[in-house]
């Protein structure tokens, strides 16, 4: 990254991604109909091998659902979760008990649609709260490697910078083995559009 | 190793984790049996908005940087050949102002700038929506790619 980001921008950024993850967390219980629990959102600067550390590494096979950031600021936003995960939440959607698979274009639509609420509240409550306009395109899927889902993303900021500033949330459903992650890799060169509206100034460190 | 390259030479091998859109570029001397591979991210070396360039990170500038390197470890050019694999698409998604996907314009890069360098490609693997693991064993030139669904083929 050309300039780090300063620690009042990381807090400040920190705070938006409390108050996004926040409202996505309760609208993704009120979804489901289950309890949810959220960590407080981590804010950091990573080398773009170690974005999938998270998520179980590199090779660790998740269920991920991408959007690319539109409005203000450009980047990605990924919802990251285990496969029996996003059957457990689809099972609960479709009604149905079990689902074994996630192959039917119901299934992956029930599942699009956790991704769209998650990634719309998330994004809605940031923006109201820093004043600026930021939405999730239609939703991504694909079940692979961390590190092949998540090199689209790097890609797509890997021109303008050689780390990615990651604001990353883990939101649990009752036991650990249903963590869901939502990523946001924002732009670097249009951070300052995101601290101007947060009121920080952009050169101070 | 994602945006680096390195070298080895037999017995061992090179490594790299969960290949997306990026391109995992392999230049070996199979008399001498040295090796060079590369996690290309991006294509072109003039897309960069940053002060310095790391060469790793795109076709253009990985490939030259990594026939010198095997040159220095006793390498001949007129000897190389190459490997190429990864450059998915992930996810299907429109490319914006691009009309092919950053994966299809990673091998491109690729194809080209080795024909430049005049490097043959002896195998390849790309395209498709997987994502890959792949390892190259500097002793007789195979190539290891693993998927999620599909396991490991050699």
């Amino acid at each position: 990254m050309s300039a780090q980001p300063s620690n009042d921008q990381l807090d400040l950024l920190r705070e938006a991604a409390n108050i996004g993850a926040g409202n996505a967390a309760t609208a993704l219980s009120e979804l489901l109909g289950v309890r949810v629990r959220m960590r407080i959102p981590d804010v950091r600067v990573v080398p773009f091998h170690e974005l999938p550390e998270s998520v179980g590494g590199t090779e660790a096979a998740v269920m991920a659902m991408y959007f690319r950031l539109q409005g203000d600021m450009g980047g990605s936003m990924y919802v990251l979760m285990q496969r029996e995960t996003a059957q457990r939440f689809v099972g609960k959607l479709l009604s149905e008990s079990s689902s074994d698979a996630l192959d039917s274009e119901m299934e992956c639509s029930a599942l699009s649609e956790v991704g769209n609420i998650v990634a719309g509240t998330y994004l809605g409550a940031l923006s109201d709260f820093a004043g600026v306009k930021l939405y999730p395109s239609v939703p991504y899927l694909a079940f692979d490697m961390a590190g092949a889902v998540l090199s689209v993303g790097a890609a797509e900021i890997g021109a303008s910078a050689d780390e990615a500033l990651l604001i990353e949330t883990e939101i649990s459903t009752g036991d650990v083995s249903a963590n869901t992650h939502v990523l946001l890799l924002p732009q670097p060169d249009q951070l300052p559009v995101l601290f101007q509206a947060l009121g920080v100034s952009v050169s101070g460190r | 190793m994602m945006a680096e390259w390195k070298t080895a030479q037999a017995p061992d091998s090179l490594k790299t984790l969960g290949l997306g859109s990026c391109v995992a570029v392999i230049i070996n001397d199979p008399l001498v049996k040295v090796a060079a591979m590369a996690h290309v991210m991006l294509p072109y070396s003039k897309m960069d908005k940053s002060s310095s360039v790391k060469k790793g990170k795109y076709a253009d500038t990985a490939i030259p940087a990594m026939v010198d390197a095997l040159c220095r470890l006793g390498g001949r050019k007129s000897r190389y050949v190459a490997s190429l694999v990864g450059g998915a698409q992930m996810f299907h998604y429109t490319p914006g102002p691009h009309l092919l996907s950053i994966g299809e314009r990673n091998v491109d890069a690729c194809l080209s700038t080795l024909h430049t360098c005049g490097v043959p490609v002896v195998f390849q693997e790309t395209g498709g929506r997987r994502g890959r693991t792949v390892e190259f064993f500097c002793e007789d030139g195979s190539v290891s790619i693993k998927t999620v669904n599909e396991g490991v083929k050699v």
